[in-house]
């Protein structure tokens, strides 16, 4: 069982943020804004109007068009914040204060009297070091490092990912959408962001630790999970992903890496870096998403029109994984089209040949040639494994609604979530809140146990 | 001509919700863009801290104008401008900016929108060079962090071009958003201060959703009714904003989007991606930047697309 599995490892590590703990790792949040009492969620209030100049960093003469030379003149001497000149006078301070109080704004939240100058000159960031201390790497690629630390606040175990910021680069694509996507995706079942650190020119996210990824703990079970296990797991990995699909956001590269543990068998996403919202459907997207085994037939072929069908096909894909123990369609090559024929003949292999009558679609694919295919009948789950037995004749049947070829025929995560292979949990899993997990149900944790 | 947009005049069906393309309702979306519109943007009018050498109203709509050209220059779809102006509205709206930097701060925020929005990767001196612009990718670097700093992270704002997307889905006439002719309509809204500052993203989306459906039925006040009722925005407020944008159309010589006008269009779009169209705005004593000024249609290496986590 996921509990005494992890518990042989070195017992429990699960060291929930303590209220303080979450103070001050939000801390960081607020730590440029004047009010620092300013609710942790971030998104709920306007920010406050800054003083402080804090584009000082642009002190050279600026080569933007805004500029002209007789305005540059006539701001250089005004420019309190240019690191030449030194900081204010005590009596500048004051009158710089209520200056501003005059001309700020006011609204219904403004209270003068919560905002001092020396309160706010007095504001230092943190130093993510001094917060925190490394404990062991967890991972390491080319784009960043992870790392399990403690707080040295409260003794909360995070794991840190600090991302390689190269110097003449501008800031990765990957880290900004994992932020502001994570930013509003606050679930049970999908990995939380803490905070965020760039410093020594290095940009830090610290997020909850998990135990580690279905990868590993697949490593541990060469022959697959347990029935129960696998129902679990899947429920999980449906929930998390229905709330990110209701929220137009696609993963798109979902894969067993990516998928985090908890000592408790608590599931959840992880890595958004190649996520994004969906927009228009008009739009088209890079069909060179998706690790390569976990990536729809579709794609494969160049569509670039998909939607939340391509993270239902890495489901099914891994819902087949933590049946058997191994990768259902474990391609060889990942390169340009001729290269990924090994990957869709793998495919239709067990899916069977496209039918140009069920997915009139696919003949407008480029990469869709019939007469390079071989021809292929859909096999049953049990002769590609007998280890498919585990799931029953209801779990192989969401599995075949999972890797549906036709991308429109794929089951969505809210209705897979109500097939009746889940029939066997109780009807309150569908009713919990986004940020409870499911093992809050006694029967589900019971479950667990066993 | 009606049969073609029933959905267009069914005002019960929209109240109702249409399933989008992916499963997702489209009401579902609108409620939680609502939702979050309502906790970022709780004060109007919106205001420029002042100060002085810092920015005006001008000096904004200058440098929105200058995003929404520079986007279509570099081939970015109407949401990354959309979502580009958004974003820096809210940072202008935050902290205060000095004049000199506003264009950096512009640069940061079409930088920012581009990553969320598409999906090949640019590196940051060839994302500059297209532009021509003298910021080093160093600097790039630094105001793109001051600007997530400004937002908490949270780039991804409610912008105009998402909630007429939506609006359109629940009256199933998606089909109309990505015409180029439209684009245009949609970029001169933006860059008039006097509207974004006065009118939440959702009003004058509904305004402008409004407008496009007065242009192809009669019967137009029955769907928008519904979408206002949907949206809890009152009619009046709608009515306010929908005579303002008209007029703002209409100083700029636009003509009112019409069915025809807009799907003819969609036939044409390679052609009139190459075709440039200015957005004058304000007119200042200050150089234009050299992206404004080019006519020819920048081309550079094919970029490269984005790449899954290794195994």
């Amino acid at each position: 069982m996921l509990s005494r599995v992890f518990s042989q490892k070195g017992g429990s590590t699960k060291s929930p943020i303590s209220k303080n703990g979450t103070n001050e790792m939000t801390q960081s949040w607020h730590s440029n804004h004047v009010n620092g009492a300013s609710s942790g969620s971030g998104s709920g209030s306007t920010p406050e109007h800054h003083n402080k100049n804090i584009f000082s960093f642009l002190s050279r003469q600026s080569r933007s068009r805004s500029n002209n030379p007789s305005e540059t003149m006539s701001t250089v001497p005004l420019n309190k914040n240019s690191p030449s000149m030194p900081p204010p006078p005590s009596s500048n301070t004051v009158a710089d204060f209520t200056h501003l109080r005059r001309r700020r704004p006011r609204s219904a939240h403004y209270d003068p009297n919560t905002i001092t100058l020396p309160a706010k000159e007095e504001v230092t960031p943190q130093d993510v070091n001094d917060l925190y201390k490394r404990i062991d790497k967890l991972g390491e690629g080319s784009y960043a490092t992870v790392y399990k630390c403690e707080s040295k606040l409260d003794g909360s175990i995070v794991a840190l990912k600090e991302i390689k910021l190269q110097f003449q680069e501008g800031l990765p694509f990957t880290a900004i959408r994992e932020a502001s996507l994570l930013r509003n995706l606050r679930h049970a079942n999908i990995v939380s962001l803490h905070d965020i650190f760039y410093q020594h020119h290095q940009l830090t996210f610290v997020f909850e630790y998990m135990k580690m990824d279905l990868s590993k703990y697949l490593e541990q079970n060469v022959y697959g999970l347990d029935s129960i296990d696998i129902k679990l797991l899947l429920f999980q990995l449906l929930r998390g992903l229905d709330f990110c699909h209701r929220k137009k956001i696609l993963h798109r590269d979902l894969k067993p890496q990516n998928l985090l543990l908890d000592e408790d068998g608590v599931l959840k996403l992880a890595d958004f870096g190649l996520a994004r919202a969906k927009s228009v459907p008009s739009r088209t997207y890079s069909h060179e998403v998706v690790t390569l085994w976990y990536r729809p037939p579709d794609v494969l072929m160049g569509s670039t029109d998909y939607s939340t069908s391509l993270d239902m096909w890495g489901v099914g894909c891994i819902f087949a994984e933590i049946c058997t123990g191994a990768a259902l369609f474990p391609g060889s090559k990942d390169s340009h089209y001729p290269g990924t024929k090994d990957q869709l003949d793998m495919i239709f292999s067990i899916r069977g040949t496209p039918d140009e009558k069920k997915w009139p679609e696919v003949k407008t694919l480029p990469g869709y040639t019939p007469e390079l295919f071989p021809r292929y009948r859909e096999l049953s789950f049990i002769a590609v494994n007998p280890m498919f037995t585990k799931i029953l004749k209801t779990g192989q049947e969401l599995l075949g609604m999972l890797l549906q070829l036709r991308p429109e025929s794929r089951v969505s995560a809210a209705s897979a979530m109500l097939h009746p292979y889940f029939a066997s949990f109780p009807r309150e899993v569908h009713l919990l809140a986004p940020s409870q997990s499911i093992f809050r149900l006694k029967e589900l944790k019971d479950l667990r146990s066993l | 001509m009606n049969e073609d947009f029933d959905g267009l005049t069914s005002g019960s069906s929209a109240a109702a919700g249409k399933l989008m393309q992916d499963g997702i309702s489209s009401t579902q979306l609108l409620q939680m863009l609502l939702q979050r519109e309502k906790l970022l943007y709780q004060n109007y009018p919106l205001s420029l801290a002042s100060g002085e050498g810092m920015i005006g109203w001008r000096e904004r709509n200058r440098e929105c104008a200058w995003m929404c050209a520079a986007a279509k220059r570099i081939g970015l779809e109407m949401d990354a401008a959309s979502l580009a102006v958004s974003i820096f509205d809210r940072v202008v709206t935050s902290v205060k900016i000095p004049g000199k930097y506003v264009n950096c701060v512009a640069v940061g925020s079409l930088s920012i929108a581009k990553k969320l929005c598409e999906d090949h990767e640019e590196d940051a001196p060839v994302f500059l060079g297209r532009l021509r612009l003298e910021y080093s990718a160093q600097e790039l670097k630094r105001m793109e962090i001051k600007i997530l700093e400004v937002l908490r992270w949270d780039a991804h704002l409610p912008n105009l071009n998402r909630f007429v997307e939506c609006l359109l889905s629940e009256l199933d006439a998606a089909f109309l958003l990505p015409s180029i002719n439209f684009r245009k309509h949609l970029d001169f809204l933006l860059c008039d201060s006097t509207l974004t500052s006065n009118f939440r993203w959702s009003v004058l989306a509904l305004s402008t959703v409004s407008l496009l459906v007065e242009a192809t039925n009669k019967h137009w006040q029955y769907p928008i009714n519904a979408l206002a009722r949907l949206c809890k925005i009152p009619m009046s407020e709608v009515n306010r904003c929908r005579v303002k944008v008209s007029n703002l159309w209409s100083r700029h010589v636009l003509p009112m989007p019409s069915t025809f006008h807009l799907l003819a269009d969609l036939d044409d779009q390679d052609s009139d991606m190459d075709v440039d169209y200015p957005l004058a705005y304000d007119s200042s004593p200050h150089p234009q930047a050299p992206s404004a000024e080019a006519s020819e249609y920048i081309t550079s290496p094919a970029p490269r697309a984005l790449q899954p986590t290794p195994c």
